[in-house]
């Protein structure tokens, strides 16, 4: 094989290979792999150095072929036992070099995680997108649907133009295909814009788009994950894209690993891609993470459609495809009806199927808020409600087709709430504590669907709170954020993790609050080649060291319990039921803030008579109450105190919300730690953070003020924002509107923790000016702004929020 | 589109199939919004568009899917007519290898489709042609855009084949059609002529009240003769008093 057809068969997608030097090194190869990994000796050195892929040239002098459903089941089962991922396993890959651009250069690394990349650098001119008429699906492989490139063959242009892409790009980013190639791993085959990658996150696609276990013989499974976007250096997009993102990727992961297997690593280094981490340290680089959120960056929701078929055609046997939706748009239902239109065509009929789809959604609507939407897409449309640009529930119907009568709630999961968290039925009131008190929640489950499904779900019980934390349906070892979300330190606070590697049942060990979903049961196979750890019995169900404060509604469960035993987990009306009683619970927790927050309005009489009551979404109260103009002077929100609020919490009950009691502690005592322990989670913060920023648009309505800033992190994205809309990473833009000169409801809300009283209170800075009165931030899943001079830092392991205020 | 009648609308799928560049999108444009463009990029998979029609004292909601006619676009046609209650099936009579596409679509729907599918076949390009032939069906149909009454009224007809680019008679394409039991149409998207009867008899064939949100129920009888295209209708016993689509 000439070295230029190794660079034209690896120049579009894939990049991403795995190497499996040995057995069991890698779980994700090795738990698909129907083979022996040990007779993979995919990749050998030239004499020159350069990569020989030889499967692809004597794919049936490797392998023998075996028993297809068996040996699937047999190495799963084999590597169920033996998750050893992290083991280091030095192998010395040298990347390809590619004769065409005189730019060469040869990296070496060792790849712990059997990982290696071939970095290929393309000629510029295939590079190119071919616009105009060229038939994508001239390169379709009729019913061939595991093609891939071969040596030889042209890359395949974009299925899209870029207007068109810009057009589709409102709803999907990004649409690709990853194929689980044998020799190189899962690899993006094709994508339908071309849109640029940022460092690494192909790979990080590519893997995300897998289950990490072989779930099924034959068949198909949807699911998501969400990722970091990071946006690809702006000095690179003028040139052609770069063959195989992040170079140091590997090597980091690498060291993570070992960092693991070691017991050491906190803060391992994850590659924080963005420009110039090169010199980050570890802690900066753990830093820029946390942040991530708080500054508003954008987040790529990955919604697959995963296909496995048997094909004789194949080494392996077997096709293993992933359609993979690429969006801002946290719309799970949406997009898996989406998906459910389009992938069997895709299936069936190749990329014709994916190019009409695209152009269906080019012509689609834009996405507004609160719209009923009707989407026309592959011979069906869709009728889909858009949520507002809060964090309001949205109610209705959950389950079923779309109608114009029925239409899609877009925000919610695809599975019934009752369907998904069946197994932690009793614990659901604890659940929704831990979520309440950004407690980290980890979701084990054994297959994606079913994890991403529950995560989701937990991040809708909530509402209209903001999630406090990082929340990931399916979160894969090889993610970026990895290493920073599961490690073996405490857990950062509020995130919420779906995985599905039974490696995490070891590495996540310690996290406080595990939702546990048993395996499937299947038959331990004797012959565990690796010998290691015996699996550990796995407990099942809601694991938590939480007492839990608020009382279970026992008939609701009741009767929950019963439709789950007699198997019945759509019933419509006890899956309204079950999520109605969850977001009362919410808003009955939120009655006492509410009512107090009430009073620490300026112009507002502190009577609580004034209670806004149940309602969640308040806020004509407070914006007639701040007389248009009036008062002119220096309106200040007067701060949020703990020790007053636990006042008024004691002195206005009985409060809707029922606890119980718990050993010595009465309820009210019960109450009074319960709402303490709010107060001091991140939690807080995020709900009082998207009040403030309601009352501000409220006063800002009053006046007839244009309201510059709309909550919801989607929405940004609509092109073109008004300027001033956009939220950008700027300090003190977008945070909000415009207040009026006159009201000064600044919303600088210092949460500060006063070591002595052990209390938290909350500081509300009167603006220096207007620019700076635009305090909070939009209230989306933890967005949280810089704000000028100040910004949030989490104190996770303390649970309390800080703000620091840098003078000068 | 401006009356909002409070009447529920009927809907009624339609699927638009032929060759490539025989002017299906260019059919739809001027049904739904009564614009022709001359230069239109190919279609991609499928476009959607509605229009609401007013036939007699019903409201017709077309739902028109108007497919690609890109060979590699044919394997997705049956998702677009599996539920269709109506196809219109374009040709160019100025180029008559068009005509044997139709007709393999005719066959295909025949086949796979709803047996209940109404289909039209519709002759395109008149406007080509300079003697406009003529099977005018002055009859049957006021249908009328409001706006539109430009005058191409197709000359009445002394239908020779001396047209200089024309390859189709419309002998030829009538006998096929009524052969196999379909509606039949010359007309121009360019000009507009016979545009809104296509759909105006389509609608009438359509057993409007026996259909259902699901098509397939569509129990009446099967395909309707040719001749209906000339006007009575049996179904629209007051011959569609008011066909103009809103």
């Amino acid at each position: 094989m000439s070295l230029s057809s190794i660079s034209d068969f690896d120049s579009d997608a894939g990049d991403i290979s795995l190497s499996v030097p040995s057995s069991s090194n890698s779980i994700f190869l090795s738990t698909f792999a129907p083979h022996e990994p040990s007779r993979l000796p995919f990749q050998t050195h030239h004499p020159t150095g350069k990569l020989h892929p030889k499967p692809l040239l004597h794919p049936n002098e490797t392998f023998s072929p075996t028993p297809l459903a068996k040996s699937i089941t047999a190495v799963d089962e084999d590597e169920v036992s033996t998750p050893r991922p992290w083991l280091p396993k030095p192998q010395h890959v040298e990347e390809n070099i590619d004769p065409v651009t005189p730019t060469k250069f040869t990296r070496q690394f060792s790849g712990s995680l059997g990982r290696s990349r071939s970095l290929n650098i393309r000629p510029p001119s295939i590079d190119l997108p071919v616009p105009g008429p060229v038939s994508a699906s001239s390169y379709e492989p009729k019913e061939r649907m595991a093609w891939n490139r071969r040596p030889g063959e042209a890359r395949p242009p974009p299925l899209l133009d870029d207007d068109l892409g810009r057009r589709m790009g409102r709803w999907i980013q990004e649409i690709v295909v990853c194929n689980f190639d044998l020799e190189r791993g899962p690899v993006v085959e094709r994508r339908a814009v071309g849109r640029r990658w940022g460092p690494g996150e192909k790979e990080n696609v590519a893997f995300s788009s897998f289950p990490d276990t072989s779930l099924f013989a034959e068949g198909n499974i949807m699911f998501s994950f969400k990722i970091r976007h990071i946006p690809p250096d702006p000095a690179s997009l003028s040139q052609p894209e770069p063959l195989s993102p992040m170079p140091d990727r590997v090597a980091s992961m690498e060291a993570n690993f070992q960092g693991m297997s070691m017991e050491q690593g906190s803060t391992a280094p994850m590659e924080t891609p963005a420009a110039g981490s090169a010199g980050m340290s570890k802690g900066e680089k753990a830093e820029e993470y946390r942040k991530w959120d708080e500054r508003g960056r954008e987040w790529l929701y990955g919604y697959v459609w995963f296909e496995q078929r048997k094909d004789k055609d194949l080494v392996r046997g077997y096709m293993q495809k992933s359609l993979v939706i690429l969006t801002h748009l946290p719309f799970p239902s949406l997009f898996f009806t989406i998906l459910e239109r389009i992938g069997p065509p895709f299936f069936q009929h190749g990329y014709s199927a994916l190019e009409a789809a695209c152009h269906s959604i080019a012509t689609w609507q834009d996405p507004t808020p609160n719209a009923l939407l009707e989407l026309p897409l592959m011979s069906d449309v869709i009728t889909c409600q858009l949520p507002d640009t809060g964090e309001s529930p949205q109610v209705g119907n959950m389950i079923g087709w779309s109608s114009p009568e029925r239409p899609i709630l877009v925000t919610l999961p695809r599975t019934s709430p009752l369907r998904a968290l069946a197994p932690v039925l009793a614990s659901l009131w604890s659940i929704w504590e831990c979520l309440i008190l950004a407690e980290p929640i980890l979701v084990i489950a054994p297959d994606p669907k079913t994890c991403s499904e529950i995560v989701w779900w937990l991040r809708d019980l909530i509402r209209p709170i903001p999630p406090a934390g990082d929340f990931r349906p399916y979160l894969h070892i090889h993610d970026h954020d990895f290493a920073l979300l599961v490690n073996s330190n405490k857990p950062q606070a509020g995130v919420v993790v779906g995985v599905t590697n039974p490696f995490f049942r070891n590495a996540a060990s310690h996290w406080p609050n595990v939702i546990s979903l048993p395996t499937p049961s299947r038959r331990p196979l004797p012959s565990s080649t690796s010998g290691a750890s015996p699996r550990p019995d796995q407990p099942v169900g809601f694991l938590s060291r939480r007492h839990r404060s608020v009382q279970k509604d026992r008939p609701l469960l009741k009767r929950l319990q019963a439709l789950v035993d007699e198997g019945n987990l759509d019933e419509p009306s006890a899956n309204e039921a079950l999520r109605t009683h969850f977001q009362q619970l919410t808003d009955k927790m939120l009655v006492p803030l509410n009512r107090y927050f009430q009073t620490l309005v300026p112009t507002l009489s502190p009577s609580p008579s004034i209670s806004p009551g149940y309602i969640p979404t308040p806020f004509t109260p407070l914006s007639t109450s701040s007389t248009p103009g009036g008062g002119g002077g220096t309106e200040t929100l007067k701060p949020f105190s703990l020790p007053n609020f636990l006042t008024h919490l004691k002195s206005h009950g009985p409060n809707p919300l029922s606890f119980r009691t718990r050993g010595l502690s009465s309820k009210s005592r019960v109450e009074a730690d319960f709402y303490t322990s709010f107060c001091m989670s991140p939690t807080f913060a995020g709900w009082l953070s998207a009040r403030v920023e309601k009352m501000g648009i409220a006063v800002a309505n009053t006046r007839g003020d244009p309201i510059l800033s709309t909550s919801g992190s989607w929405l940004t994205h609509l092109a073109p924002p008004p300027s001033g809309v956009r939220r950008s990473s700027a300090p003190g833009v977008g945070l909000g509107f415009n207040l009026p000169p006159g009201v000064k409801v600044s919303a600088v809300a210092a949460v500060e923790r006063i070591q002595g009283e052990g209390s938290v209170r909350e500081e509300v800075s009167g603006s220096e000016d207007d620019s700076s009165a635009s305090g909070w931030r939009e209230s989306d899943e933890s967005n949280r702004d810089v704000l000028g001079d100040q910004y949030y830092s989490r104190r996770v392991s303390e649970g309390a929020v800080k703000v620091l205020r840098k003078e000068g | 589109m401006a009356d909002e009648t409070p009447m529920k609308a009927v809907q009624v799928k339609l699927v638009l199939l032929g060759e490539a560049a025989v002017g299906k999108s260019s059919l739809v444009l001027r049904f739904v919004q009564n614009d022709f463009n001359e230069n239109t990029s190919p279609t991609i998979g499928a476009a959607f568009l509605t229009q609401r029609c007013r036939l007699e004292n019903r409201i017709v909601k077309f739902e028109i899917w108007d497919t690609a006619g890109q060979e590699r676009f044919h394997s997705l046609a049956p998702m677009y007519y599996r539920n269709a209650a109506a196809a219109v099936v374009v040709y160019d009579i100025t180029k008559s290898a068009s005509l044997e596409k139709a007709k393999a679509w005719v066959k295909e729907l025949q086949r796979q489709a709803n047996p209940n599918i109404i289909i039209a076949l519709v002759g395109n390009k008149l406007d080509l042609v300079s003697d406009t032939p003529s099977e005018p069906p002055t009859d049957g149909s006021e249908v009328e855009r409001d706006e539109e009454d430009e005058e191409t009224t197709p000359k009445p007809a002394e239908s020779t084949e001396d047209g200089d680019s024309r390859q189709v008679s419309i002998a030829e394409a009538e006998t096929y059609a009524k052969e196999c039991g379909l509606l039949f149409f010359e007309a121009s998207a360019k000009v507009g002529t016979n545009v809104n009867e296509v759909f105006t008899e389509i609608a009438k064939a359509i057993p409007l009240d026996t259909i259902s949100p699901k098509p397939a129920a569509a129990a009446q009888g099967a395909r309707k003769p040719a001749t209906q295209a000339e006007g009575g209708v049996n179904l629209g016993e007051q011959q569609a008093k008011k066909g103009g689509c809103c």
